[in-house]
């Protein structure tokens, strides 16, 4: 296949897959799960066949003109192979974890459908090169993850999911209007054109404020982050892949993508988006820390360390980019991986209330370490590869010229240490409060060790990860 | 051919404490002696050559250096490793918790000498912050209520770790390269933010006031092999090796700024909270983990001072003590698995011959000898070990180390010509042992 062929089938396997998968369960179940984990694996499979052309220095485009300018243009270069590997890459985990998860619940096809659709979508976004498709792309996502959360169809878990829905969709309204202030300025929605016509010349302010709207919408950070721990009435594969792997990574992804990589923005927004995210991760540690949710902490803690992202992002500086850039990969692993051992916890305890757990370790040793190996990732603590993003970030706050916002992080990352420590003693170490339950079933305990394990090799093998990291951020800057 | 041989030092413990996690329990004892026996013979045999080699890693270089400070401290690493090991073989009161702590410790090992022969702050930040999993499992693992403490003990470490990657991401900005030899920052600006902050990193891994609550807690929770090799002896030993780095090196204008009265000053309040507090404890864990917080103090008090001039001495000094107050620390093990739990109601003087045992009697507790801890002040080598031998007694003794050191600072107060402060310190010192006088 040549790099083009590639490139469509990264994102049309598992969109036009997606359809298909309902067809396979009405032949056999295994069928569905195998399919849709054949979906998002030939994403998977795609992207790293991209890798080295896109790392030869090509830039792989499809084009196809539309009347109105809206041209459907997929580009893959390094940033958004990068991306594509990641959310892929989880995404196939989550969906293997799936198998174990969700045969216990009722509207199985729908469920592999929408997952497979989502994670479609997010190719789609990932390799989009103009920003209206970015644009359908990104509200494909937000339809399918608002029935996703939905997805037990009680009426309080509706209304959570309408009011994702909701917040989603008004920000990415916003963010549509932005790119219609960018066309007036521009006179394109491709993304080349726009790097192009801009050169230097920095964005107009409005249309980076609408815009970041609708990216700190879909990132969940302050203000608009209220929907994303109501979100956890989701099933466990849901959640991880809401909050870990690739609904709020879209918004950082977006970010870098059109904020650095195509135009400059203006110089106050390199102080008031770090501002905004350190407010976001040190508010959200905060609640973290007093929650008794099992997975409405993890998703606080999803609010705070994407803080984390953008701070390094958003700083201007190599390293601090290089750092958010790392840090979207390690911290989707170990997030997604925390997610998943919550489901295992909630599946087989029928519980969520960290009060009302302990002393778990006995009797799930597996879960407990891929736990704890993901929480220290998060936290930041080598040989794991949450300590490298983590320090990068932090060096590139400082190297930005912000060391007083790098000293609110620090704080943040404090917190963090304290808020993972809490859930992973109160569920895990002491005495039992309840009768516990054993661990679960081996795809799920397989999927959360995998993750753990990838958490350990992150840190281990940080120059294999480094390294290319180091050339996209290189790419982004030019 | 440098590469191997000094990444040996980490390869051979790592993997040993591989081998003792999959060994079945009853080679477990045996992987962890080799693998802490060969990596005392390859300290020695590396100590007399100073090596020095970095690669590219991870977009920066990674460089690795071993000096006669380094030399010092690796082969004190490695002695106490064997001794703990030995140690824990030795009794069985807690035989299923050693089986367990022997990766854990061997895992601390490789750490420790990571940090050691790193010559570049991030890579020795690395081996220092990734100590705590070891730490945390070493607390947690003790008895099913001591997570608790495990999990102070990386709160606090955490934090100060935490400090410390501030510190280097300032140091980086500032300096311009991570490569501990070749930087030389001055006091001013963000090169002083960053001391404070690598500063409060220290304070934390010695033991010292205000981060010192989780060493004594640590002690109390668990088995004394873990206290010896840990918190009593190696996680200060790592603490004062990065602060002689720190005043030698990275900031070499420590001795004549307000950097080096902050050091003093952090030590002269640890040594007296240790010495105050350590007769006050009902356990006899909590009283070696106290003394051992003083010895902290004296030794921060040291490097604010004594330390920048003699650096090798320095190494020597802590390595030697470093070994001793693991021994001290076994003995107490020894002596409590004798006698079983120790009351309170002994006195302080019938507590310190009870609980150092054998150890004591050995040593020569002779009176207090102010030549021979001014000879020991100014680095001359031959004196120092004889000062190590009776150090713990000294500082157990009370209040002369403090008077002495109290004394120290004034001497160096005229000698450095800055008076006020140093003199209205060692008046605060002053009141101070008087106030444990009366006590």
């Amino acid at each position: 296949m040549n790099t083009q062929s590639l490139l469509l089938a990264a994102v049309f396997f598992p969109i036009i897959g997606s359809c298909v998968v309902p067809l396979a369960g009405w032949i056999s179940p295994r069928l569905r799960n195998g399919f849709s984990l054949a979906c998002v694996l030939s994403s998977l499979c795609s992207a790293v066949c991209l890798l080295p052309s896109v790392f030869a220095g090509d830039i792989t485009s499809v084009s196809y003109s539309l009347p109105l300018g809206f041209n459907f243009i997929l580009t893959a270069d390094c940033l958004s192979v990068f991306m594509a590997i990641t959310a892929s890459l989880i995404g196939s985990i989550i969906v293997f974890y799936s198998w174990g998860y969700i045969n216990h619940y009722k509207n199985q096809h729908e469920y592999y459908f929408l997952v497979t659709l989502f994670l479609g979508s997010m190719m789609g976004i990932v390799f989009s090169g103009n920003l209206i498709f970015l644009y359908v792309f990104w509200e494909v996502t937000a339809l399918a993850s608002w029935r996703l959360i939905g997805f037990f169809r009680e009426k309080s878990y509706v209304i959570r999911a309408d009011k994702a829905f909701m917040i989603t969709m008004f920000g990415a309204v916003m963010m549509l209007m932005g790119f219609i202030t960018l066309f007036q300025q521009t006179g394109s929605f491709d993304l080349a054109n726009i790097k192009n016509a801009l050169g230097t010349t920095p964005a107009a302010n409005l249309a980076v404020l609408l815009i970041l709207m609708g990216i700190l919408s879909k990132s969940a950070t302050l203000p608009f982050h209220t929907w994303l721990p109501d979100a956890g009435v989701a099933p466990a594969p849901v959640t991880a892949l809401l909050h870990a792997a690739v609904l709020v990574k879209i918004g950082v992804y977006v970010y870098a993508r059109l904020f650095i990589a195509t135009m400059p923005i203006a110089l106050p927004w390199h102080t008031i988006i770090p501002v905004v995210a350190g407010a976001s991760a040190l508010i959200s540690a905060g609640a973290a820390l007093i929650e008794t949710d099992l997975k409405r902490i993890i998703a606080y803690s999803t609010i705070s360390q994407i803080g984390f992202i953008f701070l390094g992002l958003s700083t201007g500086s190599e390293i601090g980019i290089a750092g958010g850039l790392m840090y979207i990969l390690m911290h989707g692993i170990a997030k997604g991986g925390l997610f998943l051992c919550a489901g295992i916890v909630e599946q087989n305890m029928h519980e969520k209330n960290i009060t009302k757990l302990g002393g778990l370790f006995r009797t799930m040793p597996i879960t407990a370490i891929a736990f704890l190996l993901c929480s220290l990732s998060v936290m930041g603590i080598p040989p794991l590869g949450g300590f490298f993003s983590k320090h990068m970030v932090i060096s590139g706050a400082i190297a930005g010229g912000h060391p007083v916002i790098a000293f609110v992080f620090l704080v943040g990352a404090f917190l963090t240490i304290l808020y993972l420590l809490r859930v992973f003693t109160m569920v895990f170490l002491g005495d039992p409060q309840t009768p516990t339950a054993e661990e679960g079933s081996p795809t799920m305990v397989i999927s959360v060790s995998v993750l753990a394990m990838l958490s350990v090799a992150g840190g281990l093998y940080i120059n294999y990860i480094s390294t290319p990291i180091e050339y996209i951020v290189k790419q982004m800057v030019r | 051919m440098d590469i191997p041989i000094l990444f040996y030092l980490i390869i051979v413990p790592v993997a040993s404490a591989l081998l003792a996690l999959i060994a079945p329990q009853r080679l477990r004892a045996a992987t962890a002696v080799a693998g802490c026996t060969v990596t005392l013979a390859l300290t020695l045999a590396l100590f007399s050559v100073p090596r020095y080699f970095s690669v590219p890693w991870a977009g920066t270089q990674w460089a690795f250096r071993l000096d006669a400070i380094a030399g010092f401290l690796l082969v004190a690493t490695a002695i106490v490793s064997v001794l703990v090991v030995l140690y824990c073989i030795k009794q069985r009161e807690n035989a299923d918790y050693c089986y367990t702590f022997f990766p854990f410790l061997l895992v601390s090992l490789a750490l420790i000498n990571g940090a050691l022969i790193s010559d570049n702050l991030t890579m020795m930040l690395f081996f220092w912050e990734g100590l705590l999993i070891p730490l945390f499992g070493m607390i947690a693992t003790a008895h099913k209520d001591a997570y608790k403490t495990a999990v102070k003990a990386f709160i606090i470490v955490g934090v100060s770790d935490l400090c410390l990657m501030f510190a280097i991401a300032l140091i980086e900005h500032s300096a311009h390269t991570l490569t501990i030899s070749q930087m030389r920052i001055p006091l001013d600006g963000a090169g002083g933010i960053a001391f404070i902050f690598m500063l409060v990193g220290v304070i934390a891994k010695v033991g010292a006031i205000p981060l010192h609550s989780w060493m004594p807690d640590a002690a109390e929770e668990t088995p004394l092999a873990l206290t010896a090799f840990f918190s009593g002896s190696l996680a200060r030993l790592l603490g004062i090796y990065v602060l002689i780095r720190m005043t030698t090196e990275m900031f070499p204008y420590v001795l004549s700024s307000w950097a080096g009265f902050l050091i003093i000053a952090a030590g002269l309040a640890t040594l007296g909270y240790g010495i105050v507090m350590a007769p006050a404890q009902k356990s006899p864990k909590k009283l070696l983990s106290y003394i051992s917080i003083a010895v902290s103090g004296f030794f921060l008090v040291s490097a604010g001072s004594i330390f920048p001039e003699n650096p090798e001495y320095a190494a020597l000094f802590l390595a030697a003590s470093t070994i001793i107050i693991a021994l001290a620390f076994l003995a107490a093990g020894m002596k409590e698995q004798l006698m079983g739990t120790v009351t309170a109601a002994l006195s302080i003087r019938t507590r310190n011959r009870a609980w150092l045992g054998a150890f004591h009697t050995r040593m020569d507790h002779r009176r207090f000898d102010p030549y021979e801890l001014a000879m020991a002040f100014s680095g001359w080598a031959a004196k120092c070990a004889v000062v190590v031998d009776k150090f713990i007694n000294w500082i157990y003794d009370g209040f002369i180390p403090f008077c002495a050191i109290t004394l120290s600072t004034i001497v160096r107060a005229f000698h450095t010509g800055n008076y006020a402060a140093y003199i209205i310190w060692s008046l605060a010192g002053t009141i101070a042992v008087i106030v444990f006088m009366i006590k």
